[in-house]
């Protein structure tokens, strides 16, 4: 099995974060989302910063681990 | 054919057969009406509804598949399922509110609302056949994995789970469902978690799991296009994103249990506290025992010639003393339990709602639809059982279903992220994308010379992973197209039904404008009291109103102060003027109609909230 590149980590975050972006637009657009208010603030806050989640565990897996 | 596990593991294993069929027909009582039946009466905590999805995602063949990828490849096995991400703020934040807010019951029912009549018959007959042919799967796997590890005949095994899992289903509904699957969830992580913990406890004294595991593994993502039979770009379009939308937006049991949810913010939470964490934890739990089984071969205690679909269970037996192996079978079972009850209430929330309602008794009171649905469940597990010896003698018509999942998957998805997100998308473009998507699905199928742009340098055996890519793009331009040269939509038609409408969607749901400032729970206890003429109507003290900042009219949710009760005594009402009696101050007044949909007592203590 060919050892992975970096063009797997970018394709996923840079692919997948367009898709995600587009998501996040249509959040902050929303007639509903009112981020003045606690709940829904929390819950966009806790989106963005799942996102930097997966990409954090994904850029350890890459980076890191594999050279332990 | 070696046969493992011991007495005391089958032992154990019935016994939990009867603790789970026990547990899940203890919630007939909860289920009197088809809303209850299907939706659990949206009663529930997010805590609830976000655990139990994880026991319908992990299916029964989870555990050898992820665990087999896991041996082959590595960390990479993970990628299937820490992917979802993406998807998430359209879920959140556009599917969500459309399905919560317009009452509908199933996805069907959704684009007959938001397209035509015509668009829900299609979607009508590909989630009937898709759902009632999954459920044979699910037990064809189970049976399969039964007869590989204790020697039950395939038929067999497959007959005892489907009849334990419509037990608890046609007694309890959806709230059985939940409230089992919640259970299974935990067994099934413990048990992959303890599998590859275990592991690596094992290994400390044999050269230590890092060490024997193969440096090449140790990457959560693959390499890029290859090899054909692995490789990252065909994994992300087939999982990240037709996939994992397909389970998150049109998987009916999905759809149903975050209505299921008491609130639209508890859904919400269910939905970023599953996917921040407990898919996290689940990947580790399925793909952990071929991780293990790596480092065991590596360390010489498994055979070099050890084949991949063998690798979960070979590990386990070897990890396991007799008894703790037939707790991993139980959760191998509970994989596939928690799978089959959502499908069977999913297929049968589909059938009454979307083929026996509209067509064939179209107004009956409720206890006869409640009926319907009963032998609904009873009828897709006798189908799903039928089809597992036709699985078993025509593998053409197993493989069949699998092709017929894939080829229906990007049309219905881009049709709904289209009609939930797209003002403009019409019904001749949702049609024609459904229609349209699924011919041109076909015809690569036939001539995959088709997927040839699509394929990202991958080897021509390997192209089968990214016809989700290219079903994405042609579904996704018929609908644009077709969208494009047809008359818009009226707003009236969208109203409620599509991002952008979500406040009018709202207000209809409420029947009043809503209220969304923020207050807190109010703790009360119940007194039943006669509110006469007003219908479902509780009242507080005007403390309680100023706290949970609501108004008369809003829409409150009164439940069992013990969090642990999970929402079963609880129900929703609208607020009514404030209490006037300073000596009841301390009570909320509830009339019986509600006492008994709640299932309260005088007396008891309750948190109120105002939802909206």
């Amino acid at each position: 099995m060919p050892t992975p590149t970096i063009l797997s980590l970018l394709y996923q975050y840079i692919v997948g974060g367009i898709l995600f972006l587009i998501g996040m637009i249509l959040v902050f657009k929303s007639d509903v989302v009112d981020l003045r208010l606690r709940k829904y603030r929390t819950q966009v806050i806790w989106l963005i910063v799942g996102y930097f989640i997966y990409l954090a565990i994904h850029s350890f897996f890459f980076f890191v681990v594999p050279r332990l | 054919m070696e046969i493992l596990g011991t007495p005391l593991d089958y032992t154990i294993m019935i016994g939990y057969f009867i603790l789970i069929v026990a547990f899940g027909t203890f919630f007939a009582r909860y289920t009197r009406t088809t809303k209850e039946f299907f939706l659990g009466g949206q009663r529930f905590p997010w805590w609830i509804i976000s655990f139990s999805c994880v026991a319908t995602l992990v299916g029964s063949y989870s555990f050898i598949k992820y665990s087999s990828v896991g041996y082959l490849y590595g960390f990479s096995s993970t990628q299937s399922y820490i992917n979802d991400i993406f998807l998430l703020p359209i879920f959140m934040f556009c599917w969500l509110p459309v399905i919560y807010f317009s009452r509908v019951l199933s996805i069907p029912e959704y684009l007959g609302k938001r397209f035509d009549p015509k668009t829900r018959i299609v979607g009508t007959i590909i989630l009937i056949i898709y759902l009632v042919g999954y459920v044979g799967i699910n037990l064809y796997t189970l049976g399969v994995a039964f007869h590989t590890l204790i020697g039950l005949p395939v038929f067999w095994a497959a007959v005892a789970v489907a009849v334990l899992a419509t037990i608890y289903v046609v007694a309890g509904g959806q709230t059985a469902v939940i409230w089992t699957d919640l259970l299974q969830a935990f067994i099934l992580l413990i048990a992959g978690i303890g599998l590859f913990v275990g592991g690596i406890f094992f290994l400390r004294q044999h050269g230590g799991f890092w060490n024997l595991f193969p440096a090449g593994h140790k990457y959560a993502l693959a390499y890029f296009n290859k090899p054909p039979s692995f490789n990252f770009v065909g994994i992300f379009w087939q999982d990240a994103i037709a996939n994992s939308f397909a389970f998150w937006l049109m998987n009916q049991g999905i759809m149903m249990r975050f209505m299921s949810a008491k609130s639209l913010f508890d859904s919400r939470k269910a939905a970023l506290f599953n996917i921040l964490v407990l898919i996290i934890v689940a990947s580790v739990a399925t793909s952990g025992g071929g991780w293990i089984a790596r480092a065991l071969v590596s360390a010489g205690f498994l055979p070099k010639t050890l084949a991949g679909r063998d690798a979960f269970v070979k590990a386990a037996y070897l990890l396991c003393r007799p008894g703790v192996f037939g707790f991993v079978l139980a959760a191998l079972t509970a994989a596939l339990m928690s799978t089959v009850d959502t499908l069977l209430n999913a297929a049968s929330a589909v059938f009454v709602n979307d083929v026996w309602r509209p067509h064939i008794v179209k107004k009956a009171p409720d206890k006869h639809y409640l009926r319907v649905a009963r032998i609904t469940c009873i009828a897709g597990a006798i189908i799903g059982i039928a089809l597992v010896p036709i699985y078993m003698k025509f593998k053409t018509i197993y493989a069949a279903h699998g092709a017929f999942t894939a080829t229906i998957t990007p049309p219905m998805v881009v049709a709904i992220v289209l009609g939930c997100t797209w003002k403009r998308y019409t019904a001749k473009a949702a049609f024609w994308t459904l229609l349209g998507g699924i011919i041109l699905m076909f015809l690569s199928i036939k001539y995959d010379i088709l997927l040839a742009p699509f394929s990202c340098g991958i080897a021509h055996s390997g192209w089968f992973f990214i016809r989700a890519l290219y079903g994405l793009v042609v579904s996704g331009v018929i609908g644009v197209v077709v969208t494009l040269f047809t008359a818009p939509p009226s707003k009236e038609k969208i109203s409620g039904l599509v991002w952008g409408t979500e406040k009018e969607g709202m207000t209809k749901f409420k029947g009043a404008k809503p209220n969304e400032r923020e207050g807190k729970l109010a703790v009360l206890r119940i007194k039943q009291v006669e509110i006469p003429g007003k219908g479902e109507i509780v009242k507080v003290s005007p403390r309680a109103m100023q706290l949970m900042k609501a108004n008369t009219g809003d829409l409150l949710y009164v439940t069992d102060h013990r969090w642990w009760m999970g929402g079963l005594h609880s129900t929703h009402a609208k607020a009514g003027d404030p209490i006037t009696e300073v000596e009841d101050f301390d009570k909320v007044y509830v009339p019986k109609v509600l006492m008994d949909r709640g299932r309260f007592k005088e007396g008891t203590k309750v948190s109120v909230e105002k939802i909206f």
